[in-house]
């Protein structure tokens, strides 16, 4: 079967790309060249890109999602109660500059808890703000729909997925803290934007339960930036009495009670 | 009206209704974004900083990003897919420089003092541009270039395990690399 002339030009260029041109080949792609300057400037175009791909020493991988990840990023995206929002383990969205810091929350293996009681409650309450947002939804238009279901929800110390800030009595000079607790259906986020810590220091936050326990919500290097970050443990926000930040000496640099919820 | 919806409601699943709900008001759905590129961005992160639980990180990372910059998007401007491929790009790159100035032991004193941050990105910086042109393109056009250009396979070879007629996996090369370079074109406009 006769190729078409240009199929048969896009072949001779992807030939000649990879040193795949045989004698005869290599003879017509010369011709075609000189025939045709504008295949020329092709070829060298595209070159450019094979021997950026030959130097880059890539060695790629055609990876699988792993499992967890979509429920690790619908739970950090949600900003509701959905019940996808279960992370297998507690995830910690944090600023990139500590993605890799690995924060000691996320190798608790934190699971849900089974205190069977939340789940029906966080139902009930989505559910009423489902039907609340369905009988309005024919009152509004688009752009006020859109503004309602993207607002994260509002309410109360402890309600799902609203945004409770917190105030720290004392903080060292220098520093600054802007701190929030969000409750979810698999435990409490942490919100931090913190300024003035010793760059490269070790600090750990640290949700203190009302019976004293103890749990790690993650690690972070003190910067000379602005640390944003955001980090999870498996403690329900009812259950949480104090957010804490630590040094690697275990000393606390800021503490904050809580209300109780 | 009431009685109805909340009978409707008590029969779907929660995500679903969230789902028709932001399918009604034409917003950025998270969902939906994840379902169609979240392989795709995970692929780039892997391959560009070669460690699962960091571009796992990276992926949620880019999601949440995307997320709370949601008004922020408008389809106009841009495809979803190099929107969040934007985003993601971000999230590698400061993830990459923040691990270069992360403090790593050493045992020798004499050691020479650590080559800046900088330097260290610059030195990666073509692998992610190129990484994230790979990982946009469709799987066909990635898989040809991958197995031609980076593994030094030939023509021939591919054909023996694939089947796939010599001419063809020519023309498909052809225009996947033109495919990569408008990519990594829109990448060095940025």
């Amino acid at each position: 079967m006769t190729e078409e002339p240009m199929s048969r030009r896009d072949r001779l260029i992807a030939a000649a790309l990879a040193g795949d041109l045989s004698g005869e080949e290599q003879r017509e792609f010369d011709l075609a060249c000189a025939a045709d300057p504008g295949m020329l400037t092709e070829y060298r175009a595209l070159q450019e890109v094979s021997d950026r791909l030959a130097q880059s020493g890539l060695d790629w991988e055609e990876p699988d999602l792993p499992p967890g990840l979509a429920s690790r990023v619908f739970a950090a995206t949600s900003g509701d109660s959905t019940d996808h929002a279960v992370p297998t383990r507690p995830s910690t969205t944090a600023d990139p500059q500590l993605i890799g810091s690995r924060p000691a929350g996320r190798r608790l293996g934190g699971t849900r808890p089974t205190n069977g009681r939340r789940a029906p409650r966080s139902r009930v309450a989505f559910l009423g703000l489902a039907a609340a947002g369905l009988l309005i939804l024919g009152g509004l238009g688009g752009s006020a729909v859109s503004a309602l279901l993207q607002a994260p929800p509002e309410g109360p110390p402890g309600a799902l997925g609203a945004v409770e800030e917190v105030t720290f009595p004392t903080i060292p000079d220098g520093t600054s803290f802007d701190a929030a607790l969000v409750a979810h259906t698999w435990g409490t986020e942490t919100v931090l934007e913190v300024d003035g810590l010793a760059e490269g220091e070790i600090f750990e936050v640290i949700l203190v339960s009302e019976d004293g326990t103890e749990l790690t919500s993650g690690t972070f290097f003190g910067a000379e930036q602005t640390i944003t970050c955001r980090m999870n443990a498996a403690l329900m926000r009812e259950d949480v009495s104090q957010l804490q930040i630590r040094d690697a000496s275990g000393s606390v640099v800021v503490s904050s009670s809580v209300p109780d919820v | 009206m009431g009685e109805r919806v909340e009978a409707t409601l008590r029969t779907m699943s929660e995500e679903r209704v969230v789902g028709l709900f932001r399918q009604s008001a034409g917003v950025f759905d998270v969902h939906q974004a994840f379902a169609e590129h979240a392989r795709a961005i995970y692929g780039f992160a892997l391959n560009s900083t070669r460690d699962s639980t960091i571009a796992e990180d990276c992926v949620q990372e880019t999601f949440v990003r995307a997320w709370r910059a949601r008004d922020r998007y408008h389809s106009e401007r841009g495809s979803e897919r190099t929107w969040l491929f934007a985003i993601a790009r971000n999230v590698v790159i400061d993830e990459i420089k923040a691990r270069a100035r992360r403090p790593t032991p050493t045992t020798n004193e004499l050691m020479e003092v650590d080559a800046p941050a900088v330097a260290v990105v610059e030195t990666v910086d073509d692998r992610i541009v190129l990484s994230g042109g790979l990982a946009r393109l469709s799987p066909e056009h990635r898989d040809i270039i991958v197995a031609v250009h980076l593994n030094g396979m030939t023509y021939q070879q591919l054909h023996e395990t694939s089947g796939v007629p010599v001419g063809t996996l020519r023309t498909r090369m052809y225009y996947g690399l033109k495919a990569l370079r408008e990519i990594l074109g829109e990448e060095e406009e940025k």
